[in-house]
């Protein structure tokens, strides 16, 4: 079997790795003619007939199934659990065909415990040309399902027969993955910003997303620090100094981390890329209790940093998979998922601009970006008669220099917004160190494919190895495979406005419906809550109004003023007691409990009774 | 209406329960019918039981409490407990509650017991923090800065309430208490019929605490004269109290760690003397007549904490910065080597009448010996040089505060003050100023300067016309320190005026005016200064 024959079925290259290395099993041949197979003594299919077998098994699914579709407008997606041979996907094929629904438009993710299964299954494919879009994927105890499925809420679930019931636990423990009730309630995060650069708006959008999903959340802006470590330079030229301060300001500020995560008693401090949270500022929040996660929006290849920090994070998020993850693997980084990048729709949105504006920022073609050396190249082999370039790094003299725009001052987040939204095709060059042009080994995909989508805008971008996954080629996304194709995209589509503005508005529904910070937020908690047994003690020691109500049950004056909050959130005396009005208005006996609470709890972190 | 059920807030240490006791015993004096209720924090709780004027002790684990808090899932049960508190029948329905107590906790909780009457720190209907009583705000004026207070702690419980209170400890040693020490003491071979000393070499905090090895000497030099040394303290100081026992060539006996308060005072009681740091154990000696040998060091005070009584007498280092201020950090307490075992053996052997008298005219530190005066207030009368300027400033207040306190008509001191009117000739000035300018202000709002139209503009634009003079008053600390602590006092009622609302925090302001007024005129006529030619106060508060 070679790998470029399962490599559509198989997304996952750790499952692609296992079924290649597998040994092939025995297949026999049932009395109808159709194979089957055994394993480890027990028959998967039945010998007879195992067409049969699935259909049967296909009615029992079926009211399950037709529940969960009929509530998911959206989202289409099953998952088959130990689907053995794989008669249950022509079952579930024919099924689904039969109920009018549109194929092409369901997910079939098929989990096998047993790569020699799978290998038999993908050998014979007895499902033969299926219209499902039909994935594989092995299940085991290094793989976990956040990374490969979508969350639980947006698909359904079914279990297959024999191939499910030779694995049963390891498939009852992937799929008890499902996050408790008690696992539900808001928790406390904390989002410190890097100094300056491109993962600022990562984390303040990450901030507003976790707050959007009901979270107490507490940005810790950084940015004014950066004039300090500006400064640094300023002081002296000697390398070794200015790497000896920096790092110095480095602990300070992982220090600052600290203190304000004990300070907002946070259960969490989410950090993106260059967040100055250094190895012993890690170990402390450890100590404390408190779960750290590193969401790595940058280039691995690029940025080798991570090897210094990750292994001190609780969890590593990354938008890369593959050899990364194996690097992590290696370094000791328990919990790793991909979490590509996204869209804050709530900033990146479509927006009618001024007279005014759109004389400014309107635009046949448009790129954003910094100047990075593979776009200098490329751009300068185009012939375009109303491109604007916007973004730093540009050189002020060379054959770019009359698109620049505005002297390639940087440009703010609402700015793009208004570019994006004024150009009739945005041009997306993903960055590259390493090659001119397009990157032939370019892997994610950029916020900025996000944020023009999320405008509604149009874009054309370059090819990356896991945009099929995240967009649809030609419906919600048009790409080009090198720079040459690109005078020619441009002339077409600015001459097919209406295709255009329907490529536009498919992508914009694809990121509303998919690929929001919100979505990334609560995937990396489903995650977390489910992976950090840290986190899961924490949420589980949680007091939430429910819970205090409960405790209190007897007492209706006190009901009634703590239904004032959120039942899910965990009570924050500090927020009471910020919320009684001292002197305006009577101070009821529940406003008096909680600001007593909150004097003695002070009084106990001066007096150091508590710390 | 005669309080039936008298509650009393007492969130403080051990000491501060037994120095309260006669403020306790005037209150039940007073009202002999009512019940007196001490809710007092658990860990002192068999304190409170000894005071035989209580009839009641309601324990609160503040510790146990504060910790629920801070453990997340146990806030419920923080909650359970503390409403638990709230509910305990004999809280219920509170005649009167005296706060003893001057934390803000101890405020907002005195709203909760919901008392008929409330004296002392306590939260209003809507949550202001207030005080009531005169006395009790001196008490918090004096709380960052006790160098110019005159009084011992003990007579400003005393004065708390107006009820007469008499001047002295109590303390109940019951039989059990004495037959366990006397078990102790066994055990530990001590003959409960030969003459004890017991030495306390704890305290609160280091920086109060006499040398170790010193005490080590005095502790065998007064064994060598025959009596047997006890070393007293809790169980957290047992490895001090060992590590002097060791230094002292095993000739005391350690039973730090191993008393409860009860047996405590029993062995104290038993004791000819007690020598000891500032401390609770000083107070527990002293309810229970026996005298004290105290050794003050650091921010600790004699005429704050002495231990009251007659006869007691007390050592501190003669350097002008002693005592130094609470938040003070010093590196090298050259207080704690100027007290040697010299002095302290020979005001020992002073008090048990074994040796001659002291000696301590080496002006290295100071010795004064209590007694209570003809008004019932505690005096340190000096033995040695004395600070003849901080005692003029002393006995100054002492007259001054209790005529704007206690209406006491005549200067209670007997001392003419007129030697201090250069001392406060600006002062006093500044003070005109400041009235001056308070005066304008409150006119401003009586003559309808003030907006009301948009809400919350008005009370802004009051408090912002009062804020001049208010930071003048709270520059006098810096300019004036002779004027300090009157000026502490009007500050203390500025902090707590009520900014919710226009009217009471013109009122609040009213009430400081009066009481700046009144302490002029008093200030003026102890000094003999003229009265000053200013605006018809009280018509203008009118």
């Amino acid at each position: 079997m070679r790998e470029l024959e399962i490599q559509s079925l198989v997304p996952n290259e750790n499952s692609r790795h296992l079924i290649l290395q597998a040994a092939d099993l025995p297949v026999e041949q049932g009395r109808a003619g159709e194979p089957t197979l055994a394993f480890e003594g027990r028959r998967l299919h039945s010998a007879v007939d195992p067409r049969a077998e699935a259909q049967q098994w296909m009615q029992e699914q079926k009211q399950l199934l037709l529940e969960a579709l009929q509530s998911k407008t959206e989202k289409r997606v099953i998952v088959l659990a130990g689907p053995a041979l794989g008669y249950c996907v022509s079952a579930l094929e024919e099924f689904l065909a039969k109920e009018s629904f549109n194929l092409a438009r369901i997910e079939v993710h098929c989990l096998e415990a047993v790569p020699e299964i799978a290998r038999a299954a993908l050998r014979l494919r007895v499902w033969k040309n299926t219209n499902l879009q039909l994935f594989w994927h092995i299940l085991n105890d290094t793989d976990n399902l956040q990374e490969i499925l979508p969350p639980a809420s947006e698909s359904v679930t079914l279990k297959g027969t024999s191939g499910y019931q030779i694995r049963s636990k390891i498939y009852d423990a992937a799929l008890a993955e499902e996050i408790p009730d008690d696992q539900h309630a808001s928790l406390r995060i904390l989002v410190p910003t890097p100094l300056y650069g491109g993962s600022v708006p990562a984390a303040i959008h990450s901030a507003n997303a976790f707050r959007e999903l009901g979270h107490q959340v507490e940005l810790l802006d950084l940015t004014s620090f950066y004039e300090s470590y500006q400064r640094i330079e300023s002081l002296t030229n000697r390398r070794e100094y200015i790497n000896r301060l920096k790092g110095m300001l480095a602990s300070f500020l992982g220090e600052c981390i600290v203190a304000k995560a004990i300070e907002f008693n946070a259960d969490l401090v989410w950090s993106v890329a260059q967040t100055p949270l250094t190895p012993p500022a890690l170990q402390e929040l450890r100590q404390k209790k408190i779960t750290s996660a590193l969401w790595f929006v940058e280039d691995y290849r690029l940025f080798n940093y991570w090897r210094e920090i990750a292994s001190f994070y609780d969890a590593v998020f990354t938008i890369q998979k593959g050899e990364f993850h194996r690097q992590l693997s290696k370094l000791g980084v328990r919990n790793i998922a991909y979490l590509p990048c996204a869209a804050d729709p709530s900033v990146h949105q479509k927006i009618e601009l001024e007279k005014s504006e759109r004389a400014r920022y309107a635009s046949e073609v448009s790129f954003v970006g910094a100047g990075y050396q593979n776009r200098l190249q490329a751009f300068s082999k185009l012939n375009l008669r109303n491109f604007k370039i916007w973004g730093n790094d540009w050189p002020d003299r060379g054959p770019v220099t009359n698109w620049i725009q505005e002297r390639g001052r940087r440009v703010t987040t609402g700015e793009t917004a208004r570019i994006f939204s004024a150009t009739s095709v945005n041009l997306n060059l993903h960055s590259s160190t390493t090659h001119p042009g397009v990157d032939p080994g370019g892997d994610f995909v950029n916020p900025r494919t996000f944020e023009i989508a999320a405008c509604g805008a149009f874009q054309i971008v370059d090819r990356r190895e896991y945009l099929p996954e995240l967009f649809v080629e030609g419906k919600e996304i048009v790409v080009f495979d090198r720079i040459e194709e690109i005078p020619r995209l441009i002339e077409k589509y600015l001459r097919e406005e209406t295709a255009r503005k329907e490529i536009a508005a498919k992508a914009r529904a694809r990121v509303l419906s998919e690929h929001t910070y919100a979505h990334r937020m609560n995937s990396a908690l489903r995650f977390l809550r489910t992976r950090s047994s840290q986190l899961k003690k924490r949420i589980q020691s949680k007091t939430t109004f429910a819970s205090l109500k409960d405790a209190v049950s007897d007492d209706h004056e006190m009901i009634e003023f703590l239904n004032k909050f959120d039942s899910e959130q965990e009570v924050d005396l500090e927020q009471i007691a910020n919320r009684v009005q001292l002197g305006k208005g009577k101070l009821t006996r529940p406003e008096g409990i909680f600001l007593l609470m909150k004097e003695f709890r002070d009084w106990g972190l001066e007096k150091g009774v508590i710390s | 209406m005669t309080p039936r059920n008298i509650a009393v807030l007492s969130f403080t240490r051990m000491g501060d329960l037994i120095q309260s006791t006669p403020l306790l015993r005037g209150v039940k004096n007073h009202y002999p019918a009512a019940k007196l209720i001490v809710v007092a924090l658990s860990r002192f709780v068999e304190t409170a039981k000894r005071l035989p004027m209580v009839d009641q002790v309601i324990a609160f684990d503040v510790d146990r409490f504060v910790q629920n808090l801070d453990q997340r899932g146990a806030l419920g049960a923080a909650t359970d407990e503390l409403q638990q508190l709230l509910r305990t029948p004999s809280l219920r329905n509170i005649d009167l509650l005296i706060n003893l107590s001057h934390t803000s906790q101890s405020a907002t909780l005195s709203n909760l017991l919901r008392p008929r009457e409330v004296m002392g720190m306590h939260r209003d209907n809507h949550g202001n923090r207030r005080i009531r009583g005169d006395w009790f705000c001196y008490l918090m004026s004096i709380m960052e800065d006790r160098s110019l207070n005159p009084f011992n702690l003990v007579d400003i419980y005393r004065n708390l309430l107006k009820c007469e209170a008499p001047g002295k400890l109590e303390f109940t040693v019951f039989s059990q208490d004495v037959a366990r020490a006397r078990a102790l003491s066994t055990k530990n071979d001590i003959d409960w019929s030969r003459p004890l000393i017991s030495i306390q070499p704890g305290a609160s905090h280091p920086a109060r605490c006499w040398p170790p090895e010193r005490y080590a000497e005095l502790s065998e030099r007064l064994s060598a004269d025959g009596y047997q040394i006890v070393i007293l303290g809790d169980s957290t100081e047992t490895a001090l109290a060992e590590k002097v026992r060791d230094m002292s060539g095993n000739s005391a006996v350690v039973l730090a760690g191993k008393t409860d308060v009860g047996s405590l005072a029993a062995i104290l009681k038993q004791s000819s003397l007690l020598i000891s740091n500032d401390t609770g154990t000083a107070h527990v000696a002293a309810s229970v007549n026996t005298p004290v040998l105290g050794i003050f060091l650091g921010p600790a005070s004699p005429k704050d904490t002495a231990p009251y009584g007659n006869k007691h007498r007390l050592l501190e280092a003669n350097l002008p910065c002693a005592p130094c201020n609470y938040h003070s950090i010093c590196s090298g307490q050259i207080c704690k080597t100027m007290i040697g075992v010299d002095e302290v053996l020979a005001e020992a052997r002073s008090m048990l009448s074994v040796g001659d008298l002291p000696a301590t005219s080496d002006n290295r530190n100071r010795c004064s010996i209590t007694s209570i005066d003809d008004y019932g207030f505690l005096r340190l009368t000096p033995i040695g040089d004395q600070n003849r300027e901080c005692c003029d400033l002393l006995t100054f207040y002492r007259d001054f505060w209790l005529r704007l306190l206690s209406d006491k008509p005549d200067s209670v001191t007997g001392c003419e003050h007129r030697g201090l009117q250069g001392r406060f000739h600006t002062s006093m000035e500044a003070l005109d100023e400041i009235q001056r300018e308070a005066l304008f202000a409150d006119r401003c709002h009586r003559e309808g300067a003030v907006s009301r139209k948009t809400p919350g503009a008005g009370i802004r634009e009051h408090i912002s016309r009062h804020l001049n003079w208010q930071n003048k008053l709270r520059g006098l600390f810096r300019l004036h320190p002779e004027i300090a602590p009157f000026a502490g006092y009007l500050v203390v009622h500025v902090v707590l005026a009520r900014t919710g609302d226009l009217d009471c925090y013109q009122d609040d302001m009213k009430t400081v005016l009066r009481h700046l007024d009144r302490g002029m005129i008093i200030m003026r006529n102890l000094l003999n200064l003229p009265a000053a030619k200013r605006p018809v106060v009280e018509r203008e508060l009118a």
